[in-house]
């Protein structure tokens, strides 16, 4: 009995939402052995579910009870016999999950104002224009840009000696928050507001430029079956369904946009990663945790990238839950590896700076793809340069486009440089939250998305947050099957590909579609193909994506689609 | 006796008129306040569109800790089975696995008996 309840122990410290632990034998006396809480402190009614768990066991039956009050948050019981009559294991579950994706989606969909901790204002829907807007309501939250009170971007056209820097402290009584590469700082005063600090460095400095520091907002069945052996088949191969526990019945977001066909194609490589610029992961997450390199706390170096919000967590299990595991849920990748990046706090915000940093450091080590399921309505010139810097060194970025149901430009999704994501739902029509706009490239599924959630749980959760990591994974598949292709390439090729949903061609609502990944990794590995023959078309098709024209071509469409919108209003 | 009736037939006339004349044409100043949006003046049909976007982001939201309730029930089931089938040696699940790797690696070990 001791082992068994040495194995109930392991259990419930992997999983800390089992409360309690028993484990019945099929006598009618006491429980044989008990782990965890003792039961007399709950309400009547956990009592009684667990005296009828215990009786259905000791039948030989599963139980379930109905939905139960546990200190204010949801619970149950379950029962689950052992298959050898009369004995097994009954527990008692506080699903706190349920409760805190309620709080969190709440704000990820703005139904609250948020953040809510009084360190930061809202700038007016007026972009560069620092006009308070007062949010008393998640509506009024939806269209503010939120920045940091009292700060301000600034990058110098040198770097300030350490007597300018004195000079600086003591007559306008600011400190350095942040330098970046010495060029740029993040000052803060104790005395003047933020648009005072602009006014003082646009006068006094010339700078490059003199802004907010903005903050930027999380945009929060089929049985298990066989396995093809990859490559081993015609191209109508069957589909590969995985064992992944929740898989089957839950994960609707990967037949839907042709997943399993796609890993006939390619399942990913090792050498392949998408960073999570986010909250963090947790790191030893049983289905994570072998999916994950070495990332960075921006928020604060001297802490490993932990998520405590949760949202990070579940965007890095979309791109990379361990699949065929016979546990949870399955990522879109078998291989593609994590780097978790937090540049988010434990709000799930961040400010331009630490994004701008995250995007920086990810560039640096190596990450091919960044994935940034956040956004604001205010064009930052500090996060641009990130995003450019990452660009140029052949990283593709893919963003949210956000979750207001808007037509306003949100950023960083609405920079040239990055692939802009909208939501849809398993109806195939866009999210009803999704914000949408000329500048949406592709949509990927978005509503009610189960991935993985912090405390080693799982959990579902609905944005463009959730649509963006989609496509994310799926630019590592397209990667894994040509390693050559440029960062502009792929994003064309997502379009291309894309099953072209609503109007008929590049519309507001979806872009050029819902992504589909076997069509996208087959005409990347289509590409490879061609570009090992000696077919001249090819090599001239591949040039002509060079980045700049495809960056100018991208573009010339925006504006072409704005002015069409224009002349047909 | 002709203008008496001339005269009742232009009573008629009037009243028919003034009867008739509402129902053909519509009231200007009445709003019908069951219209819909986009019947609306502009910061009434924002207001009804924001309500709306409201009442459907509620109901992702609530789907969402539906589904993440659903999620912990089967996932929590499937633990325990593993953990059931494991205590009583017939399992194939993590904690057996992990077992029969620890007895392969240090036989030296005895391991106790579920």
């Amino acid at each position: 009995m001791l082992e068994k309840k040495a194995l109930m122990n392991d259990l419930m410290s992997a999983n800390p939402h089992f409360e309690a632990m028993a484990w019945t034998s099929g006598s009618a006396g006491a429980s044989d052995a008990a782990a965890g809480a003792k039961l007399a402190p709950y309400d009547r009614k956990v009592r009684q579910a667990w005296q009828e768990a215990k009786s259905a066991v000791r039948q030989g039956r599963s139980y379930e009870s109905a939905a139960l009050a546990i200190r204010g948050d949801s619970g149950f019981v379950l029962g689950v016999p052992d298959g050898s009559g009369g004995q097994g294991l009954i527990a008692l579950i506080h699903a706190d999950a349920v409760d805190e994706v309620g709080k969190h989606q709440r704000r990820n969909m703005r139904l609250v104002p948020y953040p809510d901790n009084g360190r930061f204002r809202t700038q007016a829907t007026e972009p560069g224009r620092l006009k308070d807007k007062q949010v008393t309501s998640g509506d009024a939250n939806g269209n503010a840009s939120h920045y940091a009170v009292n700060e301000v971007v600034v990058k110098l056209r040198r770097q300030l000696t350490p007597r300018e820097l004195l000079q600086l402290r003591k007559t306008l009584n600011l400190s350095v928050a942040r330098e970046h590469r010495r060029q740029t700082y993040v000052f803060r005063s104790k005395t003047l507001g933020t648009a005072q600090l602009i006014d003082y460095f646009k006068k006094h400095w010339n700078p490059v430029f003199a802004e907010p520091h903005y903050l930027y907002l999380t945009n929060d069945g089929k049985p298990a079956g066989r396995l093809t052996p990859l490559g081993s088949g015609s191209p109508l191969q069957a589909d590969i369904v995985p064992n992944d526990t929740l898989y089957g019945q839950y994960q609707w977001n990967l037949p839907e946009i042709a997943t399993e066909r796609g890993w006939n194609v390619t399942r990913g490589k090792q050498d392949i990663i998408v960073a999570v610029v986010d909250t963090g992961v947790q790191l030893d997450h049983p289905d994570l945790k072998g999916r994950l390199v070495k990332g960075t706390n921006i928020v604060d170096p001297s802490a490993q990238p932990e998520d405590d919000v949760g949202h990070g967590t579940h965007v890095a299990g979309i791109i990379a839950a361990e699949v065929n595991n016979n546990e949870g849920v399955a990522g879109m990748t078998w291989y593609t590896k994590v780097m978790p990046v937090k540049a988010l706090d434990n709000s799930g915000a961040g400010t331009t700076y630490s994004v701008a940093e995250g995007i920086i450091w990810a560039a640096d080590h190596g990450a091919n793809v960044i994935n940034l399921s956040l956004g604001n309505y205010a064009e930052a010139q500090f996060l641009h340069d990130a995003i450019k810097y990452a660009h140029g060194k052949g990283v593709l970025v893919v963003a949210a486009s956000g979750n207001d149901n808007t037509d306003r430009p949100g950023y960083p999704a609405a920079y040239p440089e990055v692939v802009a994501v909208g939501a849809t739902g398993s109806d195939e029509l866009r999210a009803p939250y999704s914000n949408y706009g000329d500048y949406i490239d592709v949509a990927a599924p978005g509503t009610s998305i189960a991935s993985t959630y912090p405390g080693s749980r799982y959990a579902a959760l609905s944005g463009t947050s959730m649509a963006t990591p989609h496509v994310s994974a799926l630019a590592s598949l397209m990667l894994a099957a040509d390693g050559g292709l440029t960062n502009d390439r792929i994003a064309e090729l997502l379009g291309k590909t894309a099953k072209d949903l609503g109007a008929a061609g590049k519309d507001a609502e979806f872009g050029y579609g819902q992504i589909d990944v076997r069509a996208a990794v087959e005409a990347a590995a289509g590409q490879k193909a061609a570009a090992a023959a000696p077919d001249r078309t090819a090599e001239t098709d591949v040039q002509n994506t060079g980045r700049p024209d495809v960056v100018e071509q991208r573009l010339l469409e925006r504006l072409q689609n704005l002015l069409s919108n224009l002349l047909g209003h | 006796m002709r203008r008496r009736y001339a005269f009742i037939g232009l009573l008629f006339t009037v009243a028919v008129a003034v009867f008739a004349v509402p129902l053909v044409v519509p009231q200007p100043a009445v709003r019908d306040r069951s219209a819909s949006p986009s019947a609306l003046p502009p910061e009434n049909h924002y207001a009804a569109a924001a309500k709306v976007e409201r009442a459907l982001k509620l109901g992702t939201v609530e789907r969402d800790m539906e589904t993440t309730g659903m999620l912990c029930r089967i996932e929590c089931s499937s633990d325990m089975r593993k953990l059931a089938a494991a205590a009583s040696g017939s399992g194939s699940g993590p904690l057996s696995d992990a077992r029969k790797k620890s007895a392969d690696e240090r036989p030296d070990v005895r391991q106790p008996a579920l």
